[in-house]
């Protein structure tokens, strides 16, 4: 029996990405490297205007223990370094297009003998940041968990429809995949892991099962196809029944989830020694010509992305990076592919939420993840009520957008739902 | 790439529409009317399209004067349920004025669909009762075809509300099966129970209602009638039971009007809460109160309570049984 979370909503789903392989993309031009790929500080520019970088040489050092590493993704100049809209500063590379890489050091040699603690450390060396979204850096989660989790949960479920790039990296990776698990493990110390596919990837799933074998030290298990199971939140609460509050983290519980990918780049990092220089993305959507999963070089503008995917259709009206469900519209023309960059989905229709009845269906409140009333949330932005929004909760709304996914009034209910969490959050930081 | 335009998460959509549910509703309705139409002849359709004209025009008249929305296949609904719980012999004009009093009063005085408290039909239907309870309460017996045109119809055999007889403690079970077929008379909607229950099973499929709320309605009623019987020594309290839910208007208004959203709890616990509370009410006012078909009353006086049952009613946000461990944790701790 597939495990599932209470609320949430079997969504609209597209696998067309998963036909064909994962490819590798060309270079493009010019890259722009943000510093600040991850939550956090970002990180300290160690290059100057004009000096030549090679592939996977470290351009942004690390600033503390919530930080990450950043790496150039191409060989070439750096023609200019400047602040982003947010002021973080951005490296804008030229490339030459010789592909010039730094030697690696690949650490498969001592991976046996090392301690816990001295991988972390080299772990740390190589920028791996979470692909859930956020973006917290991999070696710091590793370090605050190390010791105090005996759950070790591998996150494969991609509930965002339009995403295939878990799957296809099931299907085409398995080996990597698993060595990646057991150095996770050898670093936690845990004898079982367990990962957890989504239902619309049961074949994938299947053929990763048959590919294991022994399923004593890691085993698959199914989830329900609904969104959105792939929170962390949400699958723990599914696998163990255990609803982990909005201040606290899984490692409270003893529990610890990676997303499959990062167990992937992890061993792919440790084993030819070179840094994250690449983002696996899901290109989908109804405007876009070719939909397919590819390793696109960081700092690749989308527009570059789409072209590779042979480009938009002629009436397609949205570029979104980041998921159908949450993700934003973005200007393919100034945004750049990061390391949380996981799918860019391009749409003819997009719905507009524009309606103006609540018929109190009362759908939005049984789909709702975090179990929150949102009919009557939907009343107390209407008469701007913060105070009675704190007492309903309006402040842990996780933005899923499944509230407005049902909603047969075309109310915008997520973006109403985090006004009022703005609102409670500036109003408990005025305090 | 230059036509881009400014978009909002989430960038799909479910297919379920606001009107789309209405028309549901109204498709839903349409079986009862046609047994109506079948045992009692057109009049029954031209009761129910004045009905909808009375409400539609009420509704169009109130957009206009004050400039709102012109116009929701909610009033539509009003007017067909407040024209089914209407007796085929009633003159023409008054289900038209139930319609109108109720999408008035009930709904758009309130600010319209969604933020009203009462069930307009409920109201209307209620108003008709208490201001011309006489004729809402005398039936023609089945296949007693009236004028269709005739404003207000002197028939030769008007026949009791078989609720009246049930109350006076008379029980004839011998035809609980021809009130489940619909050969009884009635209101013009609520005689034959298998249109009914085909209407809530397309609803149902259709996922427009749930569960709950019809369920612990007829379940409510069936376990508060013979409990009624238990107290009272009554014999074969089941049989009792089952010739309250077949009588009258209980199964109609468990499908219709416990499923309207605006009126009814969003929460599941509040809809079961909401069905046993209205099924109590029903019992009482049937049993010891003049009222003969207490169902509808039922439904008007729960509506009050939809506020209070959704407060108590409210699902544990995610985390909180964490939470309070934790707080229970500490306290433990610091003694």
């Amino acid at each position: 029996m597939p495990v599932a979370f209470v609320g949430g909503k079997k969504v609209y789903r597209s696998l067309n990405s998963l036909d064909s392989k994962i490819k590798e993309m060309t270079p493009p031009e010019t890259v722009v490297i943000s510093l600040k790929q991850h939550i956090g500080t970002p990180a300290k520019c160690v290059v100057s205007l004009g000096e030549y970088v090679t592939v996977g040489q470290l351009i942004g050092e690390a600033d503390g223990d919530y930080s990450a590493n950043v790496h150039s993704s191409v060989s070439g100049i750096v023609c200019a370094i400047e602040l982003d809209e947010n002021g973080i500063y951005c490296i804008k590379i030229e490339n030459d297009g010789s592909n010039t890489a730094s030697d690696p050091t690949p650490y498969t040699a001592s991976l046996l003998t090392s301690t816990p603690e001295q991988l972390v450390e080299e772990i740390s060396k190589y920028g791996i940041v979470g692909r859930g979204g956020a973006g917290f850096p991999t070696h710091t989660k590793l370090k605050n968990t190390l010791g105090n989790v005996n759950k070790f949960l591998i996150n494969c479920v991609e509930s965002e429809p339009f995403m295939t790039k878990d799957a296809a990296l099931l299907r085409e990776y398995p080996a990597d995949i698993v060595s990646g698990i057991k150095i996770m493990m050898k670093i936690l110390q845990i004898k079982k892991a367990d990962v957890f596919v989504g239902e619309q990837m049961l074949e994938q799933g299947y053929n990763f099962l048959n590919y294991l074998k022994d399923r004593s030290f890691i085993d698959v298990n199914l989830c329900d196809d609904k969104y959105p199971q792939g929170d962390e939140r949400q699958l723990i609460a599914a696998v163990y029944k255990t609803e982990i509050p909005y201040d606290r983290l899984p490692p409270d519980t003893f529990s610890v989830v990676f997303n499959v990918e990062t167990c992937f780049q992890i061993y792919d990092c440790l084993s030819k020694g070179t840094p994250i220089t690449r983002s696996l993305i899901s290109v989908d959507g109804d405007g876009i010509e070719t939909p397919q999963n590819i390793l696109v070089p960081l700092g690749t503008s989308i527009a570059d992305v789409i072209k590779f995917c042979g480009g938009l259709k002629d009436n397609c009206k949205c570029v979104v990076v980041g998921g159908s469900m949450m993700g934003d519209a973005v200007n393919p023309f100034d945004t750049y592919v990061t390391k949380t960059t996981s799918s860019i989905t391009c749409f003819k229709n997009p719905p507009e939420h524009k309606g103006e009845d609540c018929i109190r269906c009362g759908r939005c409140e049984d789909v709702c993840p975090m179990h929150i009333p949102v009919p009557l949330l939907n009343r107390l932005w209407e008469i701007d009520d913060i105070s009675e929004a704190k007492i309903n909760m309006a402040h842990i709304c996780v933005g899923c957008g499944v509230c407005t996914y049902v909603c047969p009034s075309d109310l915008p209910l997520k973006d109403r739902v985090e006004e009022l969490r703005e609102k409670i959050i500036m109003e408990a930081e005025n305090e | 790439m230059s036509k881009l335009g400014t978009f909002t998460a989430p960038f799909i959509k479910d297919k379920a529409k606001a009107e789309t549910l209405y028309l549901d509703v109204i498709v839903a309705l349409l079986p009862p009317l046609a047994w109506g139409v079948y045992i009692y002849g057109a009049r029954s359709i031209v009761i129910t399209l004045l009905s909808v004209l009375g409400a539609v025009l009420t509704q169009l008249i109130w957009s206009a004067s004050i400039k709102t929305k012109l116009f929701d296949l909610s009033s539509v609904i009003t007017g067909i349920i407040v024209a089914l719980l209407c007796p085929v012999s009633a003159p023409l004009w008054l289900a038209p004025l139930g319609s109108a009093f109720g999408i008035l009063v009930g709904k758009l005085i309130f600010g319209g669909v969604g933020r009203n408290l009462f069930n307009p039909a409920a109201l209307g239907v209620v108003f008709l009762n208490v201001a011309f309870g006489e004729k809402m309460n005398t039936f023609v017996a089945p296949f007693e075809k009236l004028p269709a045109f005739a404003l207000a119809p002197t028939t030769a055999e008007l026949m009791e509300n078989p609720l009246v007889t049930l109350k006076n403690g008379m029980m004839d079970v011998s035809n609980i099966w021809e009130k489940i077929y619909g050969m009884i008379c009635g209101n013009i909607g609520e005689m034959s129970k298998i249109m009914i229950v085909l209407a809530f099973l397309y609803l149902f499929v259709r996922g427009t209602v749930k569960l709950e709320k019809t369920l612990s309605y007829i379940g409510g009623m069936v376990f508060f009638v013979a409990l009624y019987c238990y107290l009272v020594a009554m014999p074969e309290p089941f049989e009792y039971a089952a010739a309250h839910l077949f009588s009258g208007s209980t199964v109609f208004v468990a499908v219709f009007l416990c499923n309207d959203y605006s009126t009814t709890p969003t929460t599941s616990n509040g809809a079961i809460f909401f069905g046993v509370i209205c099924a109590m009410l029903t019992t009482v006012l049937r049993v010891f109160c003049d009222i003969p078909d207490g169902a509808v009353f039922a439904v008007l006086i729960t509506n009050a309570l939809v506020p209070a049952l959704e407060r108590k009613t409210r699902m544990a946000y995610f985390g909180q049984f964490f939470k309070q461990r934790e707080v229970r944790v500490n306290a433990d701790e610091t003694k």
